[in-house]
């Protein structure tokens, strides 16, 4: 009995972490972008050294923007600032940036408006708020129009972005935005000491079902522009949010894959368990059998009475095991911090499985109950 | 329903050896009789009640029911026939102790794979035809040995079944309560059911319009019997 219920719980709890991680990936894709593909610069490594990080630059973003299978790049610099308004100030991630990657990464605003391209060829001394911040420096009064500084620079509030939520333990709407020529003439200066150089591109595939193609050219690209010559030389990394996130539905699989043979293991030694049971069951009312036979029951009424018995208690066990393996979900989620999704489906059909387990390891017991003999089950041996 | 047994031998495995519970018997019962087997413990009576049954097989010979030869019969068409034309009673009630007197008799008919509203009314009619009605929700144990015969009896006629085969069904209880039973019995033969009845109290007997006497596996008298009197029938 106790094994049906570790195997129910095992294959439950499998089912709610693997949907939970993967609502979660999910959702991480989603505020990410499916379409967004990464480029970051990397150390190159030759012969166990590090050279020089070669840097992206301006006109690479420009070159990826020219291929087909791309809609959009925005190439962009990053850096830690603390904004101050007042006597509140916040740290956070400042970016200077592009109209596009507000279009790539799909944000939407909560008030005010995105730079123009004056303000962008001009380094416009204006910021957009994540929501975050500006809950964070503004504290429910309105932010656009205010002034705050970062770095000392007084820069206008033209934008606040609606919430994106979290990803992985960071939030996402800890962050600001600026237009580039800004970031690089007054704030964060430029990547590498090269005017044209950034921290990364962003791109978008033209769809999402060319987004391996995008992925591609933009990796033949930029191994055209920097010469790679083998893969040590490589100064980038081409990365989409599925392929972020595919390392860490591996890792979940391995955590499913395990529940699996746990499952796997107490399932068979509870069926073996309730075999058990239903033989000793099948003896000690040997009495009741003969007198089933006697007055005429057939043996396949004897089998099918036994096996529903069997089927019976390890649904019983199959219901304690999905309780049981709801709460160790939801004890990993929470200590994961992702949802817990427990599909009825996946609870009803653990049930039923168990259920199962108790025809197939009943059926012996029940064959042999009805195939005693009335007359000596009658007396009791 | 008529019953004949042409030359049937019941043998049982001891070991490396066969023993003889019933050597080669040939009789007939007619329609309506009521029989009695009697005889001393081992001389094969059980066994050859069983055989009637049809729920032991018999070695060699064969058993007919109205002319059917039921060695040929699969277990399922023997269960079919003790299900729905033979009614058992036996010495230890076997009334099942988790259900109450009404399930208990019905149990024959929910084989027979009768609905459950018509069940119930044969049942409650059985019931009835014993004078149970007043225990009808009780579990078996609660009831006196007698009163749980007489579930045993109305769980024998619920199918109406055209012999009734009782073996010992007077053993477990004081005589006072045997005669009772007999009553019971006596009546529903005078219906015209078949009545074959094991016993080993030679007063019991005396009802019957037969006597089979056995000793060591074969019947040894058989002879009509002066049908006593002094019991009238419940009606």
């Amino acid at each position: 009995m106790l094994g049906i219920f570790i195997g129910v719980a095992a294959i439950t709890s499998m089912a709610a972490i693997g949907a939970g991680a993967k609502s979660k990936v999910s959702e991480q894709i989603r505020s990410f972008g499916a379409n967004v593909i990464m480029v970051n610069a990397t150390a190159g490594n030759r012969a166990g050294m590090d050279h020089a990080r070669r840097p992206l630059s301006l006109n690479d973003a420009a070159a990826i923007a020219e291929l087909s299978s791309v809609r959009l790049a925005a190439a962009s610099v990053a850096g830690q600032a603390r904004l101050v308004r007042g006597g509140l100030n916040w740290a956070t991630t400042v970016n200077g940036t592009t109209h596009d990657h507000f279009e790539i990464r799909q944000w939407r605003l909560a008030g005010g408006r995105f730079f123009t391209e004056q303000e962008e060829k001009d380094a416009g001394q204006v910021v957009v708020l994540g929501s975050l911040v500006a809950r964070k420096l503004f504290e429910g009064t309105e932010p656009v129009g205010q002034v705050i500084r970062i770095l000392g620079a007084p820069l206008k509030v033209i934008g606040v972005l609606a919430e994106k939520g979290t990803s992985g333990a960071d939030s996402q709407d800890d962050v600001a935005f600026v237009p580039m020529a800004t970031a690089k003439n007054r704030l964060i200066g430029s990547a590498g000491g090269d005017r044209n150089a950034v921290n990364y591109i962003l791109a978008s595939a033209a769809s999402s079902a060319v987004i391996g193609d995008a992925t591609e050219d933009i990796e033949s690209l930029m191994r055209q522009r920097q010469h790679v010559v083998n893969d040590e030389d490589k100064g980038f990394r081409v990365a989409t949010a599925a392929s972020i996130v595919a390392a860490q539905e591996a890792s979940t699989r391995t955590v499913s894959m395990l529940l699996a043979a746990v499952a796997c293991v107490s399932l068979a030694v509870g069926g073996i368990g309730i075999m058990n049971i239903m033989l000793v069951s099948v003896t000690e009312r040997t009495r009741e059998i003969g007198l089933r036979l006697a007055i005429g029951a057939r043996p396949r009424d004897i089998r099918t009475q036994f096996v529903i018995e069997a089927a019976a208690l390890c649904t019983g066990g199959g219901v304690v095991g999905v309780a049981m393996g709801f709460a160790v979900a939801s004890l990993a989620a929470r200590s994961a911090g992702w949802p817990v999704v427990l599909d009825p489906a996946t609870a009803i059909g653990a049930v039923l499985f168990s259920g199962l387990v108790g025809i197939l390891f009943g059926y012996y017991p029940a064959k042999r109950a009805a195939s005693l003999d009335p007359v000596a089950a009658l007396r009791g041996d | 329903m008529r019953i004949e047994l042409l030359q049937v031998e019941r043998s049982f495995p001891r070991g490396r050896e066969w023993t003889a519970g019933l050597l080669p018997t040939s009789l007939s019962i007619r329609t309506g009789e009521f029989v009695a087997i009697v005889g001393p413990s081992g001389s094969g009576k059980s066994t050859l009640m069983n055989v009637m049954g049809l729920l032991d097989r018999p070695t060699a010979g064969s058993v007919l029911l109205d002319g059917m030869d039921c060695a040929k019969l699969d277990r399922n068409a023997l269960a079919r026939i003790r299900n729905r034309r033979i009614g058992l009673v036996f010495q230890a009630y076997h009334l099942l102790p988790r259900q109450t007197v009404l399930d208990n008799v019905e149990l024959p008919l929910t084989y027979a794979g009768m609905k459950r509203s018509e069940r119930r009314s044969r049942a409650c009619e059985a019931i009835e035809r014993v004078k149970l009605t007043h225990r009808i929700d009780q579990l078996p144990a609660l009831l006196s040995g007698g009163e749980q015969q007489r579930a045993a009896i109305a769980r024998a006629i619920v199918s109406s079944p055209d012999v009734l085969l009782a073996d010992e069904p007077t053993g477990a209880l004081d005589s006072a309560t045997g005669t009772e039973i007999m009553k019971v019995l006596l009546s529903l033969n005078r219906e015209g059911r078949t009545l074959v009845m094991v016993t080993h109290d030679e007063k019991l007997a005396r009802y019957a319009s037969r006597i089979l006497a056995m000793r060591d596996g074969r019947v040894v008298s058989d002879t009509a019997a002066q049908r006593s009197r002094r019991i009238e029938p419940v009606s």
